[in-house]
C-alpha cells in the first residue's frame, strides 16, 4: 500500500480510536491542496461526526451534572434526538417538582415509564400527607 | 353558517354538531392519517393560492381561534394557571392531540416553554428541515390568551419536521 494511503487510513482511524478509548477526538486534517476526491469527502463526513459527537458529549456531561439549560446544536443523529427528548423530560419533571414544592400536589407525569410511576406515587402520597395535616387543624378550629 | 362571506370569524362550538347522533356506528374518532390528509392538502392548495407567508398566517389564526374555543367549551378547570395547565394536559392526552409538557412557566412575565410530544401534526414525518406546526402555534396562543385575557405570540422552535423528536414552543404575552 502506498505510504500516502496508509497515512490517510491512520488519520481517519484516529478519531474512532480516540472515541473508543474515552478521549476527545480531534478533527482529521488534510492539506489544503489535497485532491477533491472521495477521500476528502469521507474526511468531511468524519469531521462532521467528530464535531457532533464532541458537542453531544459536552451536552450529556452537562445533563449528567444536572444542568438542563444548554442547547446543543441541531443534528440528525438518533442520539441527538434522544438527548433532546431526555432533556425536555427532565425540564418537565423539574417544573412539576417545583409546582409540588410550591404546594400544588395535584401533579401527574405521563408516558415516562418508571419516572411516571414513582413521581405519581409521590404526588399522591404528598396529597394524602397534606390532607392529614389539614384535617387536625380543621378539628381545632371547631 | 359555513358558506357566508364574513369580515369576522363566525365559528361557534355548536357548529361541530352532535357527532353521536350523526355517527352511531362509526363513532367520534378517526385516524391521524385522515387528519393529516386534510390539513396537508389544505396547506398545499393554500400555499399555491396565497403563498407560504399568508398560508402560515391563516393556519396560525385558525389555530388561535380553535384554542380559544377549546378553552371556552372543553377546559373546565380555570381557577388557577396550574389547574388550567393540568386540565389541558389531560384533555390533549385523552383527545390524542399530543402529550403536553411544560418546561418553564413564568407567571409574572407570562412566558412559557411548552413541549408537545407525539404531536398530531408532525410526529413521524420525514425530516424536512422546517418547523411546520403553525396551527399548533396558534392553538397554544389561543389557549393562553383565553385564560389570561392577554394576547400571546407563540413560535415553534423545535419540531419533528426540523429533525427533533419533540415540538417545543416559546409563548409570550404581548399585551
Amino acid at each position: 500500500m502506498m505510504s500516502e494511503e496508509k497515512n490517510i487510513i491512520v488519520k481517519i482511524t484516529e478519531p474512532i480510536y480516540q472515541i473508543l478509548e474515552g478521549k476527545t477526538p480531534s478533527l482529521v486534517e488534510l492539506s489544503e491542496d489535497y485532491t477533491d476526491n472521495e477521500v476528502r469527502q469521507r474526511v468531511g463526513y468524519i469531521n462532521r461526526f467528530v464535531k457532533e459527537y464532541n458537542d453531544y458529549a459536552e451536552s450529556m456531561h452537562s445533563l449528567s451534572i444536572g444542568e438542563l439549560g444548554m442547547t446543543p446544536s441541531k443534528g440528525k443523529m438518533r442520539v441527538a434526538h434522544s438527548f433532546k427528548s431526555l432533556q425536555s423530560n427532565l425540564r418537565h419533571l423539574t417544573w412539576k417538582t417545583q409546582q409540588i414544592a410550591n404546594g400544588d400536589f395535584n401533579q401527574e407525569v405521563d408516558f415516562m415509564g418508571d419516572f411516571s410511576k414513582a413521581f405519581n406515587k409521590m404526588s399522591i402520597l404528598k396529597l394524602i400527607e397534606n390532607s392529614k395535616l389539614i384535617t387536625p387543624l380543621f378539628m381545632l378550629d371547631c | 353558517m359555513f358558506n357566508e362571506e364574513r369580515d369576522e370569524c363566525k365559528f361557534d362550538w355548536s357548529m361541530l354538531g352532535n357527532i353521536e347522533d350523526g355517527r352511531p356506528n362509526l363513532g367520534a374518532t378517526t385516524s391521524v392519517t385522515v387528519y393529516r390528509l386534510m390539513q396537508f392538502c389544505l396547506r398545499d392548495v393554500l400555499i399555491r393560492e396565497v403563498g407560504v407567508a399568508k398560508a402560515n398566517e391563516i393556519f396560525y389564526d385558525a389555530g388561535e381561534l380553535a384554542g380559544q374555543a377549546f378553552c371556552r367549551n372543553i377546559v373546565t378547570k380555570k381557577d388557577s394557571l396550574n389547574d388550567y395547565i393540568n386540565d389541558i394536559q389531560h384533555l390533549l392526552k385523552e383527545l390524542k392531540i399530543g402529550i403536553l409538557k411544560v418546561e418553564s412557566a413564568d407567571k409574572e412575565k407570562l412566558t412559557f416553554t411548552i413541549v408537545v410530544a407525539e404531536d398530531l401534526d408532525c410526529s413521524g414525518l420525514p425530516t424536512c428541515g422546517e418547523e411546520i406546526c403553525t396551527f399548533d402555534e396558534g392553538f397554544i396562543s389561543g389557549l393562553l390568551s383565553a385564560f389570561s385575557k392577554k394576547k400571546f405570540i407563540t413560535k415553534e422552535v423545535d419540531c419533528w419536521g426540523s429533525g427533533d423528536r419533540i415540538c417545543r414552543f416559546e409563548a409570550r404575552a404581548v399585551s
